[in-house]
């Protein structure tokens, strides 16, 4: 007897109806007007900067150079005066679309290249010689038009896909035997891990090791005396919700001139949390007098807190990023790209120490991992819900939605603590005499249980022989699992035989190989388990290679 | 009228596995193809995405509109024809006329028992 199975698609290229294209136009067109609205905005920018690099050049007297503070940067406003074609202008513009900074240095900086007096070359506008710049827009922001577009194109594809003509296709278009590509290509996995590591790496030298070489640097900077001028809590707002920063500027001297910083330690940008801030510009009111340490070899370069500070923690983030990208890659080189043979060659016989696939430890560090991940995004939503209900303005809505995904984060913390203490399990050693056995063919193994195991009350050895099937559901790949087989080897309550022991396995004549396609496998299977009364039970899976007869 | 067919000496459709496979193929086309090839190959049935194997092709170049051809082919040693209950895997020939990819499949069992093997959940 043989099963049959519908074709997959039949079952998934149901048509949609009206209101379902509909409703894919109107999400999908959000990405596409939103990405056409960036991408007209972001090649507007570059047009503009690429016209000004043909404005000629002519030379301006440097009549006024100051930094001003608004609300968020510190900004240069210089003022100077020009000649174009037999006539004197004025202008106040550094550069198109400057709006200053939130380090005071490098508004100082262009002070200092612009000093009052000076004459500097500036570019006019001759279509209208009142507008004048001393720097050009740099031209790399047409490098980033690709990313709008994007979304562009998934909008464009999105509403082609709603609205496209489902045509059935021919029965046996394509013979059976035909050439398939996996749906697991490891392309897209090396693209992903790849991309994990660019990321973490360069956010690992920016948060992490940029900050370690400036905190090692600055412990030679000489201290220096210097006077607080203002302080404040800055706040920055956002669409994901307000976020602060330290802004305190003080005035120091070098070198025989009066210099000013803002920099309160090494790790600049803003986050939640607005009572830590306010507590640390607390101890730095204006015309308080303290020690500042400047940099030697550039006086305009100074630091309050020279050492590490909490905050500096959030460099461990781009840590995992890049772990998880070169383990995924290292994964992906060592198996040297190459498919798993489908039906595994016969291994040389001998007494083999079978491995779990998983170690206990990796277990307990992925789900570590996986947990902090999860509750780590969470817990940011989590704390906009708890401030608005503490501001008496509680959001319901946030809050219930945020309900499942806490539990999860609830699961996986208790995860955490399983994994922990299994750690502390009896560790059991399984050892056969032949990795491989053929259809029929008999093994002898033999078992020691290290560690507690006074605390184990039943262990059991069964041989397990199950299917694994892989297909597409959606967007998702699923992998269903069905056990067809379990042979018991081994089991007892006596604690006498539990330290160490040994069987004969017979692999039953008439059943199937191990069997490793692409997507359908057939897998054999030692399992142990230990039950442990109030304790996460030991279990734990060895595969064996069964080999066609 | 286009037509191919595969015909297996003796009409077996059971075979151990290394077993040689003989037979005979035929087709009746409108035109003739650049070529035509004969595969040997395994295929999964079921939940999961089709996995296959080929083992052996066969390749008839410029044949005429209408021939045929006697073929002999050795099975490999596996995989064993099975059912469970996610998963089946089937034995075939396949003749495929290129490029238009006109096809005709007879499909058989390779096992050590002469049956196709039934995992337990399925029986």
């Amino acid at each position: 007897m043989r099963i049959q199975f519908g074709q997959r698609q039949s079952v998934t290229a149901r048509p949609l109806g009206v209101g379902g294209r509909i409703g894919l136009t109107l999400f999908f067109s959000l990405f596409f007007l939103m990405g056409l609205l960036f991408t007209f905005f972001l090649a507007r920018e570059a047009v503009k900067a690429m016209q000004s690099r043909a404005w000629p050049v002519t030379t301006a007297e440097i009549l006024a150079s100051e930094i001003v503070s608004n609300h968020h940067n510190y900004q240069f406003i210089p003022r100077y005066r020009y000649e174009y074609a037999g006539r004197h202008y004025e202008s106040a513009t550094y550069r198109q679309g400057y709006n200053g900074d939130g380090n005071y240095r490098q508004a100082a900086q262009l002070a200092e290249r612009y000093p009052v007096g000076a004459q500097a070359p500036c570019r006019v506008n001759p279509a209208d010689p009142t507008a004048a710049v001393l720097e050009l827009r740099s031209p790399w922001i047409a490098l980033a038009i690709p990313f709008p577009l994007i979304f562009v194109a998934i909008g464009a594809g999105g509403i082609w896909f709603a609205w496209r003509r489902s045509q059935p296709s021919p029965p046996s278009a394509e013979p059976l035997s035909a050439p398939r590509r996996p749906i697991n290509s490891p392309l897209f996995g090396v693209l992903f891990c790849g991309l994990f590591t660019v990321v973490g790496g360069v956010g690992l030298y920016f948060l992490t090791i940029r900050t370690f070489l400036k905190v090692q640097d600055a412990r030679s900077w000489p201290a220096t005396p210097c006077i607080v001028q203002s302080s404040r809590v800055k706040s920055h707002d956002s669409d994901d919700g307000t976020t602060y920063s330290v802004d305190i500027l003080y005035r120091y001297e070098a070198r025989g001139r009066e210099f000013r910083s803002n920099r309160y330690s090494f790790m600049g940008g803003s986050s939640s949390g607005h009572a830590g801030k306010a507590e640390i510009v607390a101890q730095y009111p204006p015309g308080r007098q303290t020690a500042c340490f400047v940099n030697p070899a550039d006086p305009t370069d100074a630091v309050l807190v020279r050492g590490f500070t909490p905050v500096m923690l959030v460099g461990v983030v781009p840590l995992v990023f890049l772990l998880v990208g070169v383990g995924g890659l290292l994964h992906f080189v060592r198996s040297g790209f190459k498919p798993t043979p489908t039906i595994p060659a016969s291994k040389p016989t001998g007494p083999v120490t079978l491995k779990p696939p998983v170690s206990p430890v990796a277990k307990l560090i992925g789900t570590i991992c996986v947990a902090a991940f999860w509750n780590g995004i969470v817990s940011v939503f989590v704390w906009q819900a708890v401030k608005s209900w503490q501001r008496g303005q509680p959001e319901y809505f946030l809050t219930l939605f945020m309900i499942p995904f806490v539990l999860i984060g609830l699961g996986l913390i208790g995860a955490v603590g399983y994994f922990f203490l299994a750690l502390f399990n009896p560790r059991v050693r399984l050892t056969v005499d032949s990795f491989s056995v053929p259809v029929g063919g008999t093994v002898n193994l033999q078992w020691q249980v290290s560690g507690r195991i006074t605390a184990l009350r039943r262990v059991a050895i069964v041989l397990v022989g199950r299917e694994e099937a892989t297909y597409r559901r959606g967007t998702t790949t699923v992998t269903d699992k069905e056990v067809f087989t379990t042979i018991p080897v081994f089991e007892t309550v006596n604690p006498w035989d539990m330290p160490s022991g040994r069987a004969r396995l017979m692999i039953p004549p008439g059943t199937m190989h191990t069997f490793r396609g692409d997507n359908n496998k057939i897998l054999w299977t030692l399992v142990i388990h230990g039950d442990i009364p109030l304790w996460p039970d030991v279990k734990e899976e060895y595969e064996i290679t069964v080999l066609p007869a | 009228m286009s037509a191919l067919q595969i015909e297996l000496t003796g009409s077996l459709t059971a075979y151990p596995p290394g077993a040689e496979i003989t037979g005979r193929v035929a087709w009746q086309l409108p035109t003739a193809p650049p070529a035509i090839e004969l595969r040997l190959f395994w295929f999964t049935r079921g939940k999961g995405t089709t996995d296959a194997g080929v083992i052996e092709t066969i390749r008839f170049d410029y044949p005429r509109p209408a021939d045929h051809r006697d073929f002999r082919v050795r099975l490999p040693a596996a995989p064993y024809s099975f059912s469970g209950k996610l998963i089946s895997l089937i034995w075939a020939l396949e003749l495929v006329s290129l490029p238009d990819n006109q096809t005709a499949r007879a499909e058989f069992t390779v096992s050590p028992t002469g049956q196709e093997i039934l995992l337990e959940g399925a029986r």
